[in-house]
């Protein structure tokens, strides 16, 4: 591969590589489905949650109704994802109306995402390029060559407790208001668009059912959503066994391979999650609508990879740095014990 | 791959640019940033949509499947 980049070409690829390209073909119908299955539903459960709240059930009973609520919430933002990369439906403006209205209900702007999204997509598994569009990660020695504020604040927003309960919530809720610094200033105005969008969207529930029984609606369903979403992406690129090299190594098909899982959840949770859980197909070949992976998995043994489990996810949880000389994830204990020896 | 195609088409972002703004930009696209990985000769791309004109707009977003 290398050699095929200094050549200045796109590199040959393997015939089942090429074959998957069958699967990138979006399908109005099939998208338009699923779409309405999802999206009904939720404004369904929407309705009687705020139904709940309005005629006085206890909180509990409007609680009962946040998970199924959240899953289909999931499921319509895996729809967003596909648009982004133009999978979702043939045409690039409805996939455009699609992210942005789906956005707009999970306080994401989706063009900037987009640009953000595209972009991690370029650089996954990249040491050379990390720092948009991914979870934050240094490896041991830049942990141990920084300033003690610099790995303090690392060590806190690496904590499971602030990466998994406020972190979710701060980057949805505050730092998705503003544009990212390092995106091009033609992405700006569509964040600002969106902040307005989600403002009229705040301020009609506010005219219409009120402020308050919008947000306790609402706002449990987000920060489930946001933080499952996180959560996700994390198991995604940082589990045990992850690839990451740094520009000069840096392989694609293995990026794809094995900087990528295949997070195998159970078929209900599958289905919430639009099969994201297939990433590492995701990443070869990320035109894939979420509605064909499945099938493009089961049509490509080179792709069946020992899958991440619900259980071997939580090893992920103290995956904190990554260590470069022993090419693998490691906690901050062990580097530090490491380090003593 | 045809090592001569003028134009390549962003697997990642849909975008058609120049062979030679690739390279000069460190062989990653123009306007994502995707390595050559994901470059595809405009030749592939307007087999699988024949109505796509031989030559593309450049910087323009082209969808893989349909309508431009």
């Amino acid at each position: 591969m290398p050699d095929a980049k200094n050549a200045g070409h796109p590199p040959d690829r393997p015939a089942w590589f090429r074959d998957l390209a069958q699967y990138e073909r979006p399908d109005t119908r099939v998208a338009l489905r699923q779409m309405l299955l999802t999206v009904i539903p939720m404004l369904g459960l929407l309705a009687l949650m705020l139904y709940t709240v309005l005629h006085g059930f206890p909180y509990w009973s409007t609680l009962l109704l946040v998970l199924p609520t959240t899953a289909l919430l999931i499921r319509s933002f895996i729809f967003l994802h596909d648009a982004s990369h133009g999978s979702y439906f043939p045409s690039p403006r409805a996939n455009a109306v699609l992210g942005f209205l789906v956005g707009v209900l999970i306080l994401t702007p989706y063009h900037e995402w987009r640009w953000a999204h595209l972009y991690h997509h370029a650089t996954f598994a990249n040491l050379d390029r990390r720092g948009v569009g991914d979870i934050k990660l240094i490896t041991v020695a830049e942990y141990q060559a920084a300033p003690w504020p610099r790995r303090l604040s690392y060590w806190i927003y690496r904590h499971p407790l602030v990466l998994f309960t406020v972190g979710p919530t701060i980057l949805f809720a505050v730092i998705q208001r503003l544009p990212i610094r390092s995106a091009p200033a033609s992405e700006h105005p569509a964040v600002w668009l969106s902040n307005a969008a989600m403002l009229a969207m705040v301020t009609g529930a506010d005219l219409t059912v009120g402020l308050r029984a919008f947000l306790l609606v609402m706002a449990p369903i987000w920060v489930i959503a946001w933080t499952t979403g996180v959560w996700l992406f994390y198991v995604q690129h940082q589990f045990q066994g992850v690839y990451w090299a740094r520009q000069e190594e840096w392989d694609f098909l293995r990026a794809a391979l094995e900087g990528s899982s295949h997070y195998k959840l159970p078929r209900l949770l599958q289905w919430c999650t639009g099969n994201i859980g297939l990433h590492h197909l995701h990443h070869m070949r990320p035109r894939i609508p979420n509605y064909r992976l499945q099938e493009a998995y089961d049509a490509t043994p080179a792709i069946h990879v020992p899958p991440v489990t619900l259980r071997t996810s939580l090893d992920a949880l103290w995956s904190n740095l990554y260590d470069e000389e022993a090419h693998r994830m490691v906690s901050f204990h062990e580097a530090a014990r490491a380090r003593g020896q | 791959m045809d090592e001569n195609t003028e134009y390549y088409w962003c697997e990642l972002c849909g975008h058609v640019y120049r062979r030679t703004t690739w390279e000069a930009n460190g062989n990653r696209c123009p306007n994502c940033g995707a390595d050559l990985q994901y470059a595809h000769p405009w030749e592939e791309i307007r087999a699988l949509n024949p109505r796509y004109p031989a030559t593309p707009v450049v910087g323009r977003e082209y969808t893989m499947y349909g309508g431009a």
